[in-house]
């Protein structure tokens, strides 16, 4: 009973971690954006599921974390995240009883407002390349999320993160 | 225990505040480099099988590969030591000439070697991260050549690594010359196509496809000499005075495993009296 929450600090954590190697995974130039933003959808995931272990602190520390490791402004990806998860908890509720589709869809919404928030970063860099891929992740995202979820909610079990 | 709500504004306002601090305020860097430890571990880890593999296959690289890569390599060496001696040569005339102008000296630039560690930062910039930081004298600003031709330059420096921007990001602009008829202008990155726009020449101008064009010096931050990229497509347009030329850069922006980090000296530009 008391090892519970350690279980489960652990687990999330380890998920973190792989989550941020995948993320800076090296792939081709022009499959980039064939590439699904793991943190993101593991961060929406575990938000869902396990929200009094995971919430705003950290979305905040993961996006610190994320800026660190990408070299990016630091605080956009906090912003960013937090964001994301702020509605995540938001539409909580009815989000646990939609079926995993319908999850798919709001996962269009989050992951939407999370790249909309990342064009303040790309401006500060003085760049003007965003085009049509950047947009297109956004689907790619919403196709992946059922595959994340499959494989987390499976991690959830093994590691008993209740 | 704060609501959900509270605690979002709290981290809403930290986060702005931390980007306009940095935005503002200069020596943010350090803090931030320092701080940058931290990722070392999963960069490291998304490297290590790279390196592991590497290795490996360099263990069991075939006696006769390496002796027949050693001969190339003499012969190569012999070739390029013969032209530095007519390049010392050149170097005392125009040293001699310049005195003769009243042209100020050009000083020599010292390189260092850095190899790239090919992580992908974001994949809309045009950025990569190579094994040379503060520590090993890396500074902002600092122009990057491989051994064809200008990379890039850096343009954020942590203690063990540097991010370098390259010449293809639209952030990114280099004064050029034509080698062949002395024309100058502005290349600028056109991101991820690859390629290099030249800006400000006009639709009269004598650009021809095939033209090379080399650093002109002008600015200060690229010593000049050396190559930037060649001329593939041009395309006028009688309803605007400039023309749309299109540049392949030089060096390979996309394989280069080792590249040279130049450590100018005051560079002083030319001044004619």
């Amino acid at each position: 009973m008391k090892s519970v929450p350690l279980n489960a600090y652990f687990g999330i954590f380890f998920s973190f971690i792989i989550a941020m190697v995948l993320a800076v995974f090296p792939v081709s130039e022009s499959l980039m954006w064939l590439k699904p933003n793991f943190i993101v959808l593991t961060l929406i995931y575990w938000v869902l599921k396990v929200p009094k272990f995971v919430g705003i602190y950290v979305a905040f520390g993961l996006g610190i974390f994320l800026d660190l490791l990408l070299y990016r402004t630091l605080g956009i990806s906090s912003l960013a995240l937090c964001v994301v998860v702020y509605l995540t908890n938001l539409l909580r509720a009815k989000l646990s009883t939609f079926c995993i589709w319908q999850q798919a869809l709001t996962v269009l919404l989050l992951v939407g407002f999370y790249q909309l928030i990342l064009v303040w970063h790309y401006l500060f860099e003085g760049n003007c390349s965003i085009n049509i891929y950047f947009w297109l992740t956004i689907i790619v995202n919403v196709i992946f999320y059922p595959v994340i979820y499959f494989f987390l909610h499976n991690y959830q079990r093994f590691f008993r993160i209740v | 225990m704060p609501s959900v709500n509270h605690r979002f504004v709290a981290a809403v306002i930290l986060s702005l505040l931390l980007i306009i601090v940095e935005l503002q305020v200069s020596s943010f860097k350090d803090v931030k480099s320092s701080l940058s430890v931290v990722v070392y571990p999963i960069r490291y880890s998304v490297n290590a099988p790279k390196y592991l593999y590497s290795f490996i296959e360099g263990y069991f690289l075939s006696r006769a590969n390496l002796i027949s890569s050693n001969e190339n390599l003499t012969f190569e060496n012999l070739q390029l030591k013969s032209r530095l001696q007519q390049y010392h040569a050149l170097e005392m005339e125009n040293s001699t000439l310049r005195k003769l102008l009243d042209f100020s000296e050009s000083k020599r630039e010292d390189m260092q070697i850095a190899s790239i560690i090919k992580i992908n930062n974001d994949p809309f910039s045009q950025m990569v991260v190579i094994n040379k930081g503060k520590k090993h004298g890396a500074y902002l600003d600092q122009p990057i050549i491989d051994g064809n031709g200008l990379i890039g330059s850096v343009v954020k420096v942590t203690n063990y690594t540097s991010v370098l921007m390259l010449l293809t990001d639209p952030a990114n602009s280099v004064p050029v010359v034509n080698l062949r008829n002395g024309l100058r202008g502005i290349t600028v990155g056109l991101g991820s196509e690859g390629t290099l726009e030249l800006q400000y020449v006009t639709n009269t101008a004598d650009v021809k496809v095939g033209d090379r064009f080399v650093t002109s010096g002008l600015g200060g931050k690229y010593p000049e000499g050396y190559h930037v990229g060649e001329v593939v497509d041009i395309s006028n347009s009688a309803s605007e005075s400039f023309s749309k030329i299109i540049l392949k850069p030089i060096a390979n922006l996309n394989s280069s495993k080792l590249i040279l980090m130049l450590n100018l000296n005051l560079e002083e530009g030319m001044l004619a009296e």
